[in-house]
């Protein structure tokens, strides 16, 4: 076996050097990376700690919302979700007649298709909330469009009405509770609505 | 001192086998794309300026919900054209993602999309499945996830640059998704714990009885069965406490996991929330360890089935047979 060289001594400690060197920058690379980030998704899943530290809040909002790794594990809780809700539109047409048409509700579908349709019972439990009541305009057109289904005869208003029933207690004897139905907002449709 | 920094290495630099973090990417991968093919039809109602929500909406949406920078916009003011090809090259990206080819560009388009997603239309991408495809994208990234289970593997194997073992990985991408899993659910606890219908042991009775989650019925689960409600209840507390701590006992991780696994089962017979559960069992995948995965082929292997040894996806080097630590580079892959 032929002996290295000198030059070749050197090359493969230059080498090693290089490599360790290298893996040097690249742990403590990753070890800043895990701390802040663990620091980050532990400041944002607990509130308080952002109160506490606003400066420190504000940073990990910037980093978790670039990232999409801004998260929040809260469902059903604090308290689960109790209130059955749909969402209504009467859709009052050029020629006085009304027609009467929900937002998708999963009651009404098969198995299936309330599976792949789920995200319509998220939009319809957040988007009839007071709180969001600049989505309405858009509810409602979106619902004139919809139904924007007789030739020469359009949509001109919609009524929007939330229906709500409030799921009683595990209690036999609990009376049952009824649906509440109330308009929340009435939407006047142009013709450039419709487009 | 010696001992932490021997420790720390142990906890976030150690080799591992790529088969498990590969098993993840499977699973996630393909409920990404499950989830992108039910968003295909609707898309317009979601994302168009003539659907549900304008982007002048969205943004006062998010700002109420989560202020903050956004990594990508595209889907704000996009028109219809924009919006097939934006699914298009999503659906496809989290495909190449699923079999594994051209992984690591294919994850950063999934991601990207995720993004662009959750940014144009918070209202409805905001569950914690949406959560969770969108945190593990990012976490796949990082990893080496085409080290096994993947077509790249395939493909280096005939071309004679692998052997049936698998490459290593450095463990922290996926110690990141531990971790991330342990917090989903001890931040749930703790947020239950606050809230009396759980203190009281009857919150799994209300979401069960919304008309709107109800999926198969559940004979037990009625008023006249209070025990049931109790057990319900309880139990899933229990078992979210035990995914958040006791997960890291060795001796218990697949025991805990187990339990996780019937908790969603049963949550995803009950009530109607799509892809959530499959995505949840999806991350235990991180918790495996190669040993399992040879006493899996092992079992498979007693009921008379075997994998082709030429291309055993399954099996790679473990850490017991490696050197604790060697040269990596910064992404995981071996030197």
């Amino acid at each position: 076996m032929a002996l290295r060289t000198e030059q070749e001594r050197i090359e493969v400690r230059y080498r090693r050097n290089l490599r360790m060197t290298r893996r040097y920058w690249a742990r403590l690379g990753v070890t800043l990376f895990v701390c802040w980030h663990l620091l980050a998704i532990a400041i944002w899943t607990m509130p308080q700690l952002s109160t506490q530290y606003p400066i420190l809040g504000g940073w990990v909002r910037t980093y978790l919302t670039t990232t999409g790794f801004n998260q929040g594990w809260t469902m059903f809780a604090p308290n689960p979700y109790a209130t059955d809700v749909y969402v209504e539109c009467r859709i009052h047409y050029a020629d006085g007649t009304i027609r009467s048409w929900n937002y998708p509700r999963m009651y009404d579908f098969d198995y299936w298709t309330r599976y792949q349709k789920e995200r319509w019972r998220k939009y319809v439990e957040v988007a009839n909330l007071d709180q969001y009541k600049f989505m309405w305009p858009t509810m409602g057109r979106y619902a004139a469009r919809v139904n924007n289904i007789y030739p020469n005869n359009p949509p001109t208003t919609v009524d929007m009405l939330t229906h709500k029933h409030i799921v009683p207690a595990p209690d036999p004897d609990a009376p049952k509770n009824p649906w509440q139905t109330f308009q929340y907002t009435s939407v006047p449709i142009t013709a450039e609505d419709l487009k | 001192m010696k001992n932490l920094q021997r420790d720390w290495n142990d906890l976030w630099f150690k080799t591992v086998s790529t088969g498990p973090v590969g098993l993840v990417r499977l699973a996630i991968g393909l409920l990404i794309l499950c989830g992108g093919l039910q968003l295909w039809p609707d898309r317009f109602a979601w994302f168009s300026e003539h659907g549900t929500l304008t982007t002048a909406d969205a943004i006062l949406y998010n700002q109420a919900y989560t202020n903050g920078p956004r990594v990508i916009t595209f889907l704000y003011n996009a028109g219809d054209g924009a919006i097939t090809a934006f699914f298009v090259v999503y659906l496809l990206a989290a495909f190449l993602m699923t079999i594994g080819l051209w992984t690591r560009p294919a994850i950063f388009f999934v991601w990207l999309g995720l993004n662009a997603i959750h940014n144009r239309n918070m209202v409805v991408n905001t569950n914690g499945g949406d959560q969770i495809m969108l945190i593990f994208s990012a976490y796949l990234f990082m990893a080496r996830s085409d080290g096994a289970f993947s077509v790249s593997r395939l493909l280096r194997i005939r071309a004679g640059k692998e052997d049936v073992n698998a490459p290593t990985m450095l463990i922290w991408p996926q110690r990141l998704m531990q971790i991330q899993v342990a917090v989903v659910y001890l931040s749930t606890f703790l947020n239950k714990t606050n809230g009396d219908l759980w203190q009281h042991g009857t919150a799994v009775y209300y979401p069960y009885m919304v008309k709107e989650f109800h999926r198969f019925p559940v004979p037990g689960l009625n008023s006249h069965n209070m025990t049931f409600i109790e057990f319900s209840t309880y139990a899933t507390l229990a078992v979210e406490l035990a995914l958040g701590t006791l997960i890291w006992v060795p001796r218990l991780r697949l025991y805990v996991l187990l339990a996780g696994v019937m908790l969603h089962l049963g949550i995803e017979y009950a009530m109607n929330i799509p892809l959530f559960g499959f995505l949840m069992i999806g991350t235990y995948l991180s918790f495996l360890r190669q040993s399992d995965l040879d006493n899996f082929k092992a079992w498979l292997k007693r009921l008379k089935i075997t994998l082709p040894s030429a291309v055993d996806l399954v099996k790679s080097k473990t850490d017991a047979t490696e050197p604790k630590s060697i040269a990596v580079d910064v992404v995981g892959g071996r030197r």
